[in-house]
């Protein structure tokens, strides 16, 4: 997997500290843009709910 | 003392920050990869470390009484947000331990060489720790008296400089020879983030300022006034020994400082020793209340002395465990701000932003 390669040789050396900070941290990011993309969604449902009603 | 209690006036808020933003800064040659432009770089990183003090500030302007970690908690609930402010402690501990070691090293190499690391730096814990016990607020009464000190310090150093003839501003020329790229690729990750995206853990006590409208200007103010500082810091460490000495050179501030030979005035290293110190001081300190505060807050933790006690020898135990060298220490230095120091200190509030505002447009749909 590329990802790994890439992670493998980013991280060579640096530690358990700092290589677990990038990678949780990058993991969040992805977490945090999911939960926009639903609220996202959310939104417009909302939006067609209201055009509906009216 | 619990942080109910505690009230930070605007003023003592502006200083903190302030010597929180110069902290460490003086050890390294910032943006020096851009050479002579190295003075450049930081008023470019000044300007986008602005634009992030508003999404800090805005964050903040949405929920004036609690704190950066409650604010995720409000944000993404409970289920996503203890998570994420639990990786803010452990983040935050990487800054706060390469603080605390930093100064170590220093005290070894220029003052202490046989004395132990670890000695040193229980010192300094303690230290810090009989501060904070007090509460943050004594921390900003005490920079009442500290950063007049440093910043008359600071513009000694350079009247000295330019009175010994030894600054020579051809260093400086020519102005972006090779263009303002290499200027914005310093600038951004590296010089935004570290030191101007740092301040974001100040947001763990911008709640407990009574005058909670003056906090963008206040932050904005000392970004700026910061920066200005930084950038003629290195425009004198360039001036005087050149680009390429600046970069290889272990702390220029103390090297310039050595060539100092006006009359009776010279030798006068002592002077950039105080103002590392005190800068590096006041930086650790901040951080490890920070990280106290991210417990504190996540888990409720009524007895914050204690608490405090435990995470200041934790974070001693990390400052002399997690780095083998100082070698090691500056090769870390761009990697970290490069990629995690960016996701934290920029993506995820920047992303808390968003889900905030649509949030609220939702809620304005569904009342409407």
């Amino acid at each position: 997997m590329f990802i790994i390669q890439y992670l493998e040789q980013l991280l060579e050396g640096r530690g358990f500290f700092a290589s677990f900070l990038v990678i949780s941290g990058w993991i969040y990011v992805f977490i945090l843009i999911g939960i926009l993309i639903f609220y996202i969604f959310l939104y417009f449902t909302q939006v067609i709910l209201n055009i509906i009603k009216r | 003392m619990g942080a109910e209690n505690t009230t930070i006036s605007i003023q003592e808020l502006f200083m903190l920050m302030f010597l929180f933003e110069i902290g460490s800064t003086t050890l390294f040659a910032l943006g020096i990869d851009a050479k002579q432009d190295a003075w450049l770089v930081i008023l470019v990183a000044l300007i986008i470390g602005l634009a992030f003090i508003w999404v800090y500030t805005e964050l903040q302007r949405k929920f004036p009484e609690q704190n950066y970690i409650e604010i995720i908690i409000s944000i993404l609930g409970r289920g996503f947000g203890i998570p994420l402010a639990l990786l803010y402690a452990v983040y935050w501990l990487w800054p706060a331990a390469r603080n605390l070691r930093e100064f170590g090293e220093l005290i070894t190499i220029v003052a202490l060489p046989e004395e132990s690391l670890a000695a040193i730096l229980f010192l300094f814990i303690l230290l810090s720790l009989y501060v904070l016990l007090s509460g943050i607020e004594v921390l900003g009464r005490t920079s009442l008296i500290t950063l007049p000190i440093i910043l008359i310090f600071m513009l000694s150093i350079f009247i000295l400089i330019y009175l010994s003839g030894v600054a020579d501003f051809n260093n400086i020329r020519p102005i972006m020879a090779n263009g303002i790229k290499p200027v914005l690729k310093t600038a951004y990750p590296n010089v935004a983030i570290f030191p101007f995206g740092e301040i974001l853990i100040c947001s763990m006590f911008w709640c407990y300022t009574e005058e909670e409208k003056l906090i963008r200007k206040t932050a904005m103010l000392v970004i700026i006034l910061s920066g200005l500082l930084l950038s003629f810091t290195l425009f004198f460490d360039v001036s005087v020994l050149g680009d390429y000495y600046t970069s290889v050179t272990r702390i220029p501030l103390l090297r310039i400082i050595r060539v100092v030979d006006v009359g009776i005035l010279t030798n006068i290293d002592i002077i950039g020793i105080v103002i590392i110190f005190l800068g590096g001081f006041y930086k650790m300190s901040i951080f490890l209340y920070g990280v106290a505060r991210v417990v504190a807050t996540v888990f409720n933790v009524k007895n914050y002395s204690r608490l405090l006690t435990i995470t200041g020898f934790f974070l001693l135990w990390v400052a002399i465990v997690f780095e083998p060298s100082y070698v090691f220490h500056r090769w870390m230095t761009p990697f970290d701000t490069n990629y995690f120091y960016i996701t934290f200190l920029h993506i995820i509030p920047l992303l808390l932003l968003f889900i905030n505002w649509i949030k609220e447009r939702i809620n304005i749909l569904s009342e409407g």
